[in-house]
């Protein structure tokens, strides 16, 4: 039952004829007419542009599949495609159940109607009856949770309460397959709370799709995801795996402008002695950030590892510990006050914490002559963190904190792997001095606030 | 097949015309007695200017023992139909670009809502109309009950070309603009200011090609004359502006697709 097919797309290509103008347009009508008469025959009036190029794709029923990709890549059309608002150019849809979509912030309101009025006609539209809706519309009132408003025009909406109310009608329409955009970041804490309750709830018996930029939601909602790219589905599979590749795959274009000119070569070299010392499959070097532009490769960093005290190689954190993080770097030039630092990012990319050897102590009176190498090693105490795949990034520069010029970044120079032995809820754990459950004795049954308290 | 589209959403196309009726008069004070109250000010002030100012010159030429301006009421509310459905259908689709880009909207039922809307005011000026008759002659025209014979050909073409309205000014968007002078034309050519016997012989035929001539007619016979409907002209019209709304529907839902890429 659970293998049944919810959506099926084949060959999907949808295109857009882009005009100048509305006389463009004209024109391109009667191209076919003016051909036949006269025999010649003007160019094309439109560009094209292809916003989905062959994208073929199955979901089964009970399955979650995120769609990411960068801005403009298809993600929100490919989702107009399944809901049927857009007709693809090419290909073949076929979507087995009810669908509700939830798309971007609009979710087909009339700005004019209040918002028990846009209820009753978008619950209509999903097929409810006047009596179903009757009957759910104060689950719906309170699931929104926008008080007095309900009966005020949807145009005096805040975005927030938009989202609310199209997402409340959406839960109760009982769907089998869920379209949602993006609309999932809008509301506040308490309602994406209460959202993601819901899709967890649904997921038992239906389908989601959920298309994002953000691999957040995708990775803690999907087992599945789909990446695309211009309009091409670049990678499809388990979602983890999606993911990291999409974050790679973004910093990777970041880099571009910035390393024509030199140093990717650096990373071959650099790759083999880094390979050794972990063998996580995430691992990779040579991407370079791009906010950092790396004018030289005067200086470089050679080998980065991370060991523990005794300096045997990690890559796998399972406790709070005390960890080494030695950064082997040769330089072919003089460095005045060279600075050396590193990031530990966690999957999504987001920075737990770094350090620099400047924060500690400004290494002014430093110099280091050309044609050396040195080393740098930071000890730190490294945190309880979630379960989960980190990565260290390094850099060296030149300089002060204020003004520094950066000769040398690596993303994701280290990756490894943390397996906190004790359950470690959120991105760190804390470490418990003690924990009671003490019992107080209340004497009388009367809640008099008593002074002792 | 055309009248699928308004059973199979009923509901929801009630729901859309009531709310577009209440809206047109929100926040006035006497809400929807406008509706009553606009075409008792116009039959009034059409009295006034055919019976006070224009005199006898136009009393003689309808030949009749009724106002000019009864007669002239009954033919303007077939065009007023005509008119306000026609002036709306270009903007149904552009004006609703949510329930073309963010939802799965049942888009033909967008002229049905205007069409019931113009339905409401020409009942409205039909009672107006008739109660003002009642109140001038002390009887009323029993064959006013004929009326909607006379709406149902109506409504079906105006809902043809509503249907190719909707779906061309998505594309080319002068046709809102257009729909203007070509609804006075067609004002003109029909018996409405003038009898087709005041128009020369040899150009009676333009008046005869416009569609609306023979409605204005039986409008002006059933709510004035007291006549009984042409039956088999209102059925052959009936047939005609069914076949038409079938071509307009078809027209609609082969365009509908490239909709969402344009607006």
């Amino acid at each position: 039952m659970s293998s049944e097919c919810a959506i099926r797309l084949q060959g999907i290509t949808k295109t857009y004829r882009l005009y100048r103008g509305p006389v463009e347009r004209v024109k391109q009508w009667l191209r076919p007419l003016v051909h036949h008469s006269l025999g010649k025959c003007h160019e094309n009036y439109y560009r094209e542009h292809v916003a989905l190029d062959d994208v073929s794709l199955e979901i089964k029923r009970g399955e979650t599949l995120g769609i990411i990709g960068r801005n403009g890549s298809g993600k929100s059309t490919l989702l107009q495609i399944i809901s049927g608002i857009v007709t693809p150019a090419k290909g073949t849809v076929w979507v087995k159940g009810r669908v509700a979509a939830l798309l971007e912030l609009g979710a087909g309101f009339h700005p004019e109607f209040t918002g028990r009025e846009n209820v009753y006609i978008n619950a209509g539209l999903f097929g409810l009856s006047e009596s179903e809706i009757d009957e759910r519309f104060d689950d719906i009132a309170s699931f929104a949770d926008i008080g007095p408003y309900i009966t005020h025009p949807v145009k005096t909406y805040s975005s927030g309460m938009f989202v609310r109310l199209a997402f409340a009608i959406i839960a109760h329409v009982k769907a089998d397959i869920l379209l949602i955009d993006e609309a999932l970041a809008v509301g506040d804490a308490f309602f994406v709370q209460k959202c993601m309750r819901f899709l967890r709830k649904f997921m038992d018996h239906g389908t989601v799709v959920l298309v994002s930029h953000d691999t957040t939601a995708v990775l803690t909602l999907c087992r599945k995801a789909l990446l695309l790219d211009q309009g091409r589905a670049l990678r499809i599979g388990e979602a983890k795996q999606v993911c990291d590749y999409y974050l790679r795959h973004l910093y990777a274009i970041h880099a571009v402008p910035d390393d024509r000119e030199s140093s990717i070569d650096r990373s071959s070299d650099l790759t083999g002695s880094l390979g050794s010392l972990s063998n996580n499959e995430g691992m990779s070097i040579g991407h370079l950030n791009g906010r950092h532009k790396l004018g030289d490769s005067k200086a470089v960093i050679e080998q980065v590892s991370l060991t523990d005290a005794q300096g045997g190689i990690i890559s796998c954190v399972t406790q709070r510990e005390r960890l080494r993080l030695s950064v082997r770097c040769k330089t072919a030039v003089q460095l005045f006050s060279p600075l050396v630092g590193f990031l530990v990012r966690d999957r999504f990319g987001q920075i737990l914490f770094g350090q620099n050897t400047n924060l500690i102590r400004p290494q002014t009176t430093l110099s280091i002559p050309p044609g050396t190498r040195f080393l740098t090693e930071f000890e730190f105490i490294m945190p309880m963190l979630g379960k989960g795949s980190y990565s260290i990034s390094v850099a060296l520069a030149e300089g002060t904190q204020a003004y520094q010029v950066s000769h040398h970044w690596v993303n994701d120079a280290v990756v490894f792997e943390s397996m906190p032995k004790e359950h470690c809820f959120g991105f760190v754990g804390v470490e418990l001095i003690h924990a009671y459950i003490l019992q107080q004795d209340c004497q009388d049954e009367t809640p008099t606030p008593s002074p002792a308290l | 097949m055309v009248l699928g589209t308004l059973m199979s959403h009923h509901s929801l196309i009630w729901r859309l015309a009531r709310r577009e009726v209440i809206s047109r008069y929100r926040g006035s004070a006497i809400g929807v007695l406008w509706a009553f109250l606009h075409p008792f000010i116009m039959l009034t002030v059409y009295a006034l200017v055919f019976h006070e100012v224009f005199g006898s010159r136009f009393e003689t030429s309808v030949g009749g023992p009724v106002d000019f301006s009864m007669q002239l009421f009954a033919g303007l509310i077939v065009f007023s139909f005509l008119s306000e459905s026609f002036h709306r259908a270009p903007y149904l689709i552009l004006n609703n670009v949510t329930y073309v880009k963010r939802v799965v909207f049942p888009l033909e039922i967008l002229p049905w809502t205007s069409l019931c809307a113009a339905v409401f005011h020409a009942i409205a000026s039909v009672a107006v109309l008739v109660l003002l008759y009642g109140f001038a002659y002390g009887h009323i025209p029993w064959t006013v009950v004929c009326f909607p014979l006379v709406l149902v050909p109506l409504a079906l073409g105006t809902m043809g070309f509503s249907w190719i309205l909707a779906s061309i000014g998505v594309f080319v968007r002068d046709v809102g603009q257009a729909i203007g002078p070509a609804t006075t034309v067609l004002l003109f050519l029909s018996p409405v200011f003038y009898p087709v016997s005041a128009v020369p012989e040899h150009y009676r035929w333009v008046l005869y090609f416009n569609p609306l001539t023979f409605l204005v007619q039986q409008s002006q016979d059933i709510l004035i004359w007291g006549r009984l409907p042409n039956w088999a002209g209102l059925a052959i019209y009936a047939l005609g502006g069914y076949l038409l709304a079938w071509i307009g529907l078809m027209w609609f839902q082969r365009t509908r697709k490239a909709f969402a890429d344009v607006v």
